[in-house]
Parts: C-alpha cells; sequence; structure tokens
C-alpha cells in the first residue's frame, strides 16, 4: 500500500512539474533555441595575403613542411628565421571547419577592430583571453555582467566568437544563436581555438594580470 | 507497518541522519533547480551538448525537458526539505540520479560527445565543468541517502508524521461514528 503511495506521488510530483514548466514557457517572453537561425556559411573576408597567388602561402601545413621550397615568399635572412616564419604561417593558415575563420582571417579583423567574443568558462577566460575579448557564455548572457557585456558591442559590429576550437565547438555556436536573438548580423567563428591564438603569440590579456606584450 | 512511537534511538536516528540527508540532498536539487531554472535557455544547450536525442529532429522533446527537469527538481527537493511526501520526492529524485548517471556513461562512452555537465549551472559542485567519472562518482555518492531515505522515510522532524497523525485522528473519529476500524495500511477491517 505504501509503495503504491510512493509511486503516485512520484508521478504527481513529476505530472506537478511538467505543469510548472508549461506555465514557465508560457510566461517567458523569449523563446529557447537550441541553434542558429543560420550560420555564417559564406566564405570569410578576402584575405589580402592570399589575395595573390604568387605570395600567397600554402594552407596546408604538411604541405609547406614538406615542400619549404615551394614557397614564394623570399628567402629570410637566416633559416631560424625561415623556420620560425614558416611555423608561423603553418598556424595561421592552419585549417578550419567550413565556414569558420582561419587564425590569421581572425587575427586581421582583430587589428581592423572586430569585436571578439570569448564564450569559454569564466576561469578559462580569466586564465587568458584575445586581448579586448568580452566574456559571453549562454550561462552569463542573461545575467546583469553579460548584459552589460552586450550593451558594448554595437549590434551592427562584426563580431567574432572563439572557444576551444575544432568541429564540436558547440560554445560558440551557441552564443552565436544567442547573438543572432539580439539582432546581431556580422557573425563569424575563429575555426582553432584560443590556445592557438596564445601560441602564434598574438595579443592576449587575463585578469591575473599577466599580458602579452 | 513501523509505529510513529517518539523513542529516544528515532530522536538521534532523525536528527543524526534523516534530517541532514534530507535538507542536504532536497536543498542541493533545490539549489540546482534554482540555476537552470534562472537560465533555460543554458540548460537547453547543455541538454543538447549531451546528443541523446539529434536537435534537429526532436529539438521539442529538448525544450521540453529544458522546461519540465529543473521544476520536478524543484517540486521533489523542497518537499523533501520539509519532509512532505518523503518517499515520493525522495523516488523522483532518485530515478532522475539514475537517469543522469545513464546520461554521463552515454557522454563518457562516445568520444564524439564532448558536454560539459550543467549540473549546478555556472557552479562546479566537487568536480569540473566537463563531464567525467567525477560526476558519475558524485550522482553515486547522492544515491546513498536516497536509499536509505527510501527505507526509513523522514523521520520524526518530517512533516509526514504530522499529516499521518491528523489523518489517523480524523479516521479514529469517523470510524467512531460509523463503528468500522481501520488497520495501520488504511484497510478497513
Amino acid at each position: 500500500m505504501k509503495c503504491v503511495h510512493t509511486i503516485a506521488g512520484m508521478l504527481a510530483i513529476v505530472g506537478l512539474g511538467y505543469i510548472t514548466g508549461v506555465g514557465h514557457s508560457l510566461v517567458r517572453t523569449m523563446p529557447v533555441i537550441l541553434g542558429a537561425r543560420s550560420m555564417p556559411t559564406s566564405a570569410p573576408k578576402a584575405d589580402p595575403l592570399q589575395a595573390d597567388p604568387q605570395t600567397n602561402p600554402p594552407t596546408d601545413p604538411e604541405q609547406e613542411q614538406a615542400s619549404p621550397d615551394a614557397n614564394p615568399v623570399p628567402a629570410p635572412d637566416t633559416d631560424f628565421d625561415a623556420d620560425f616564419d614558416a611555423r608561423l604561417d603553418a598556424r595561421l593558415d592552419a585549417p578550419v571547419p567550413e565556414g569558420m575563420l582561419t587564425l590569421r582571417q581572425a587575427h586581421e579583423m582583430w587589428i581592423d577592430g572586430a569585436y571578439f567574443v570569448d564564450s569559454r568558462h569564466k576561469y578559462e577566460y580569466d586564465a587568458g583571453h584575445i586581448s579586448g575579448a568580452a566574456h559571453l557564455t549562454a550561462e552569463t548572457f542573461f545575467t546583469n555582467t553579460g548584459q552589460a557585456e552586450i550593451q558594448t558591442i554595437p549590434p551592427d559590429a562584426p563580431v567574432v566568437i572563439y572557444c576551444l576550437g575544432g568541429d564540436e565547438c558547440e560554445a560558440s555556436k551557441n552564443t552565436l544563436a544567442l547573438l543572432q536573438q539580439f539582432g546581431y548580423t556580422d557573425l563569424a567563428i575563429m575555426g582553432v581555438g584560443y590556445d592557438e591564438w596564445a601560441a602564434a603569440g598574438l595579443p592576449t590579456d587575463s585578469t591575473t594580470g599577466e599580458d602579452s606584450p | 507497518m513501523s509505529s510513529t512511537k517518539m523513542t529516544p534511538s528515532k530522536w538521534i536516528e532523525s536528527i543524526m541522519l534523516q534530517l541532514p540527508m534530507r535538507v542536504g540532498l532536497g536543498g542541493l536539487f533545490a539549489y540546482a533547480a534554482w540555476t537552470k531554472i534562472n537560465n533555460v535557455q543554458a540548460f537547453a544547450f547543455s541538454i543538447k551538448g549531451f546528443k541523446i536525442v539529434d536537435a534537429d529532429t526532436h529539438g521539442h522533446l529538448i525544450i521540453s525537458a529544458a522546461y519540465t527537469m529543473p521544476w520536478v527538481e524543484m517540486i521533489a527537493g523542497v518537499l523533501l526539505v520539509l519532509g512532505l511526501w518523503t518517499r515520493a520526492a525522495t523516488l523522483t529524485i532518485g530515478l532522475m540520479l539514475i537517469f543522469f548517471i545513464a546520461a554521463l556513461l552515454h557522454v563518457i562512452f562516445s568520444p564524439e560527445v564532448d558536454a560539459d555537465c550543467s549540473c549546478f549551472g555556472d557552479m562546479n559542485l566537487v568536480c569540473d565543468a566537463a563531464v567525467g567519472w567525477c560526476q558519475v562518482i558524485r550522482d553515486i555518492v547522492m544515491l546513498i541517502p536516497v536509499v536509505y531515505l527510501l527505507w526509513r522515510g523522514g523521520g520524526i522532524l518530517a512533516l509526514d508524521p504530522l499529516l499521518d497523525r491528523n489523518c489517523k485522528a480524523q479516521r479514529a473519529t469517523q470510524d467512531s461514528k460509523t463503528g468500522s476500524t481501520l488497520d495501520d495500511d488504511g484497510i478497513r477491517g
């Protein structure tokens, strides 16, 4: 008898939770979304360095390492410099998932003044982030901090979102979807992660006070 | 049927075991629910990240779960803290924990799935955000008070015994008028 009461009570709790959840969905003004209306599938902005095939560095790092002589870039002064430049080019032009920005394209947008949004966890952001990047994730988006960050970004401004990189960069896609919901149109995802940016020696900040030169 | 007499051992058990377990487990679930209710959108993304169902074809299930699960957690958690419907609330939480463990194992054994737990919103309780064995062990540890409370009930300090006494008093009054009696399980004899 007690067992039946327990199961009946459990079903009542689940039912009550469902009804309350339905009520919650009716009260909530902004609909819950699961993905972006449209992912940025168009080719990213033309890379000036890649526009001229004579000066275009190879996009495949393996190919570049396998045949360094094929690189038409004028030979540097020393072997060390040549090796360094080759490795840097390989990082900057490392292949990324379709529709996402390479490190070189993201860096050029950073130079042009695009807004950068870090969609990793707060502790990762605090440890180090792209210089000037705002911290916006699905968790912080609707908080006062998140809304204050959004206020600093004009809706028509170019925005580059990044996380840990790779095909499954769900955090960036989620942030992109939320920004789309808020009317942002010029959005792009950096195909490589923050670690690649920092490893290439590009400008970074950290909230612990250790900034890159 | 257990007796509701307030013996010293029952007081000790209630104060030392049942009350801390109820308040701890119920409070934890109510807090976890609060973080999710405050940000249903982030919780929906978290459920999607587990890839239990395909978001493109069954997105409505994900959104439905994102609205329902936190409220079930909240109601069960509050009832457990109060000691009202203790066994039903404990059973609800126990089944949810078993479901969570299954979902965590699904992520752990699927190399292509890389999800964050988001069990307590943006706060990491004991474990990191990324799904791993730590969360499975944490949920298994939480099953210990669940089993104990299902077995022993909410204890003297819960609201259940108070309601039972009121119900029994009402039944006794009714029976004295009709002349029939009820046993402890409420079966008319």
